[in-house]
């Protein structure tokens, strides 16, 4: 029996029946069967990737250097391609950032737009909650135009309570609409995780707020926002534009860029790497709406959200599930707005350097976890026939390829690439082939550090302003940093991908972990 | 400002793409050892890697100088070679030059390992207890265990560290490979296609008493010339140095050391 607060989305959602599936286990049958294939279909594709290597390694070490030769060529041009993207979007979001959206709004019908934002939250200090709200308050935005809505979890107990309610007494007052809901623990058909937490804010916004303030649906844009997410002050200003303006913007969600700049000063060079390698990930897809999918920190339509019933509360991915949801829900018609605008975010970082290490891998397991996502696409898009082929073809393959190509490219490049070299015997290792796979990799692999400098130098320019108490060799370290990138990209990157890949490949669902957040001083 | 249009992303992509299309073969040709070469098109090279375990060496091919060795440089790739042989000269001060001929074959790495001798190699007497400059003093013990060694006969067969043997048969030596299976190293092969099966080290008119490996190459004794250094390598000129040249002198080595005894006396043999 669900419970009573899901029972309104699911009615919602009886014609897509499969909308909210979150794993193999939740079917029966021949989709049961289906559903457990295309979840293994990552991992098999990068084992099996990284297998081949290895055999070939042994058995024909001239098709594996030839192989290595093709992927080294391939990251070069692929890091030209992508660093295109970066400074383009770099320079996009600079110019976004300057713009005034308020003057931008004068001549459209703003007026009616309301913003919901909810902030899911579990054991962060007071300190990170009330930033946040406080990111809100000075955003050059109406703030009786936005309601607020803080979730807590009960399982995290009476302090967190605490927390929320005297941040409600602090500045609730300044908003339309500010409620304090506490996601109840154990819910049938839930994983503890982000989201459960939001959809049952949603819920709890529209039976407290909307519908008693008879607030239209389709006028609210829902900002789901991390805990730590503080907005640049014209982040709703922006974000109303982009809703205004979109082509259709019933069928679009829209994605602020992610900086993880609210304590990078502070954040060890291991997690600042990681936290700009991300962010820079993220521009990039900027620029290529078409593989785009929401993610961390996004906006949503209440209307789209509602119909679709809500975020997955079964799923570990649910910021990017939502998009593919949505997409599902509406046969295909659904797209990602990049809004090119910045929200800040904290870095993951922890008191010690292994701790932070910890921390990191966990949080990237966790975001490629998002491979879950490819057993869904691929169900839908089969129990979904009014989904273009085209756009289902598209689709599919943008999300193979991307986690496939995450595991395999650099773990290939870096590691099982020059297995030849070691196992492929005196025969090869007197080939010329042999002598000249290095050098040749070498070259591609050492021009694509270009891409470092893209990134050291984009880097720069995004760091806030120096706290008085870091000295110059400080911001020198921002330029070096850069030089960890090849290590990080395999232990942060493709390893924990694996790691969720195996997950998926032999049924060890992955759980919500959640990032610690760190008082910022 | 508005996103990368379409078209714009779509001219990046074609033209990375066809440049990518382009670079690919060039660089999986380059990589198989595919050269142009004017007047001849395409013609697939060869290489040689010289390994000079020695700081400060000069290594020349064909009399061009290729590179001096250093801390760190210690190999010289040269590649992009049209099939034929080559002189490779590596000279350091104080060494004996040392002259390799080594033949190039298509898609193949001829590979070396320079053997430099110092030019001195110096016997030092060693004794017990007593004083003199040409004379190494060594404790009692050792002494005394240096002089047991010579009391058991010398191995006919001695395995390297490469999986390779020395055997002392009926008066000459020779280096075969361990396992039977094994692919032959490259000093083997007097050309990469083509291997023997045996280094013959001495198999002249002297006879050979005792052969181990020493120093980079074999240390053979033989009942008429003394004891010699020899590079255990098929391809021309293989380096043979006398290290003691004195009939009915007898070697050791033992931790490391190349032991002589001449009558009652024992040497050292330093440089090597």
């Amino acid at each position: 029996m669900p419970h009573p607060r899901l029972r309104f989305s699911m009615q919602q959602t009886v014609p897509h029946w499969y909308l909210h599936i979150g794993r193999a286990s939740e079917l029966s049958g021949r989709d049961r069967i289906i559903y457990r294939l295309f979840e293994m279909l990552p991992g098999f594709l990068s084992v099996g990737t990284l297998l081949l290597f290895v055999a070939l390694s042994f058995t024909r070490p001239d098709w594996a250097a030839y192989l290595t030769i093709v992927f080294s060529m391939y990251w070069l041009f692929r890091t030209i391609y992508l660093s295109i993207h970066l400074r383009y979007n770099f320079k996009r979001m600079r110019h976004n950032m300057a713009l005034d959206w308020n003057a931008r709004l004068k001549d459209l019908k703003h007026e009616e737009v309301v913003h919901l934002v909810i902030f899911p939250f579990y054991n962060e200090a007071y300190d990170v909650v009330a930033e946040s709200v406080r990111g809100l308050i000075r955003a050059a935005w109406d703030t009786k135009r936005i309601c607020v809505v803080l979730s807590a979890e009960a399982r995290a107990g009476e302090e967190q309570r605490k927390i929320a309610e005297r941040v409600k007494e602090e500045f609730g007052g300044k908003f339309l609409d500010f409620q304090v809901v506490a996601h109840p623990e154990g819910v049938p058909g839930e994983i503890i995780g982000k989201g459960s937490n939001i959809s049952y804010a949603a819920e709890e916004a529209r039976i407290r707020i909307l519908d008693p303030r008879k607030l239209p649906y389709e006028r609210v844009l829902v900002s789901a926002l991390d805990i730590d997410t503080v907005v640049y002050p014209q982040y709703f200003a922006c974000l109303t534009w982009h809703f205004l303006t979109a082509e259709n913007p019933s069928r679009s969600s829209f994605q602020p860029v992610p900086l993880y700049n609210n304590n990078i000063w502070q954040a060890p060079m291991l997690s600042r790497v990681m936290a700009y390698s991300s962010s820079f990930w993220q521009m990039i897809q900027q620029e290529r709406p078409e593989k785009l999918a929401t993610f961390s920190s996004h906006a949503v339509p209440f209307q789209q959200l509602y119909e679709a019933g809500y975020w997955q509360r079964n799923v570990v991915s649910e910021d990017s599930r939502i998009f593919w949801n949505l997409f599902a829900r509406y046969d295909g018609n659904y797209t990602v707005i990049p809004m090119a605008y910045p929200v800040s975010m904290d870095a993951n970082a922890a008191p010690t350097f292994f701790g932070t290490a910890k921390n990191i891998y966990r949080q990237h397991r966790r975001w490629t976890y998002g491979a879950e996502n490819i057993a869904y696409i691929l169900f839908t898009f089969m129990k979904n026939p009014r989904i273009p082929f085209g756009k289902k073809f598209r689709a599919a393959f943008v999300q193979i390829e991307g986690f496939w190509s995450l595991v395999t490219h650099p773990l290939v490049l870096f590691a099982v690439g020059w297995l030849p070299l070691l196992v492929g015997g005196k025969g090869f290792n007197a080939t010329v082939l042999s002598y000249n796979l290095p050098l040749v990799a070498k070259v591609f692999l050492t021009a694509s550090l270009f891409g470092l400098v893209v990134c050291a130098a984009i880097g720069m320019q995004l760091v806030p302003e120096r706290p008085r108490e870091y000295g110059r060799w400080r911001s020198t370290q921002l330029l070096f940093q850069w030089a960890l990138v090849p290590v990080t990209m395999v232990i942060f990157t493709s390893i924990p991908g694996l790691d969720a890949q195996m997950r998926l490949l032999f049924g060890r669902y992955l759980g919500f972990w959640v990032t610690p957040k760190i008082a910022r001083t | 400002m508005k996103p990368l249009s379409r078209n714009k992303r779509r001219i990046y992509l074609f033209g990375l793409v066809l440049l990518f299309l382009i670079c690919l073969p060039i660089a999986l040709f380059f990589a198989s050892g595919y050269s142009f070469r004017h007047g001849f098109g395409f013609i697939r090279t060869g290489g040689i890697f010289v390994s000079v375990p020695y700081a400060g060496a000069v290594v020349s091919v064909n009399g061009e100088e290729v590179g001096t060795s250093g801390l760190v440089k210690r190999g010289f790739y040269i590649d992009n070679l049209a099939p034929s042989s080559y002189e490779v000269r590596v000279t350091r001060d104080g060494s004996r030059p040392w002259n390799k001929t080594l033949v190039v074959e298509e898609n193949l790495v001829s590979d070396t390992r320079a053997l430099l001798v110092p030019l001195e190699i110096q016997p030092m007497l060693l004794a017990f207890g007593a004083e003199a400059s040409s004379t190494k003093i060594i404790s009692r013990s050792l002494y005394n265990l240096y002089s047991l060694a010579f009391d058991v006969p010398a191995a006919t067969s001695t395995r390297g560290t490469f999986g390779e043997s020395i055997f002392v048969e009926h008066g000459d030596v020779f280096v075969r490979l361990s396992d039977e299976g094994a692919l032959p190293s490259s000093n083997f092969c007097g050309r990469p296609s083509y291997c023997a099966e045996e280094i013959p080290i001495e198999n002249g008119r002297q006879a050979s008493v005792a052969a181990a490996f020493f120093g980079g190459g074999v240390v053979y004794a033989t009942k008429e010339g003394g004891i010699f250094l020899k590079e255990a390598d098929i391809r021309p000129t293989p380096v043979v140095v006398p290290v003691y040249q004195k009939a009915g002198s007898l070697f050791r080595v033992i931790d490391g050391r190349l032991i002589v005894k001449d009558g009652n006396k024992l040497y050292e043999i330093e440089g090597l």
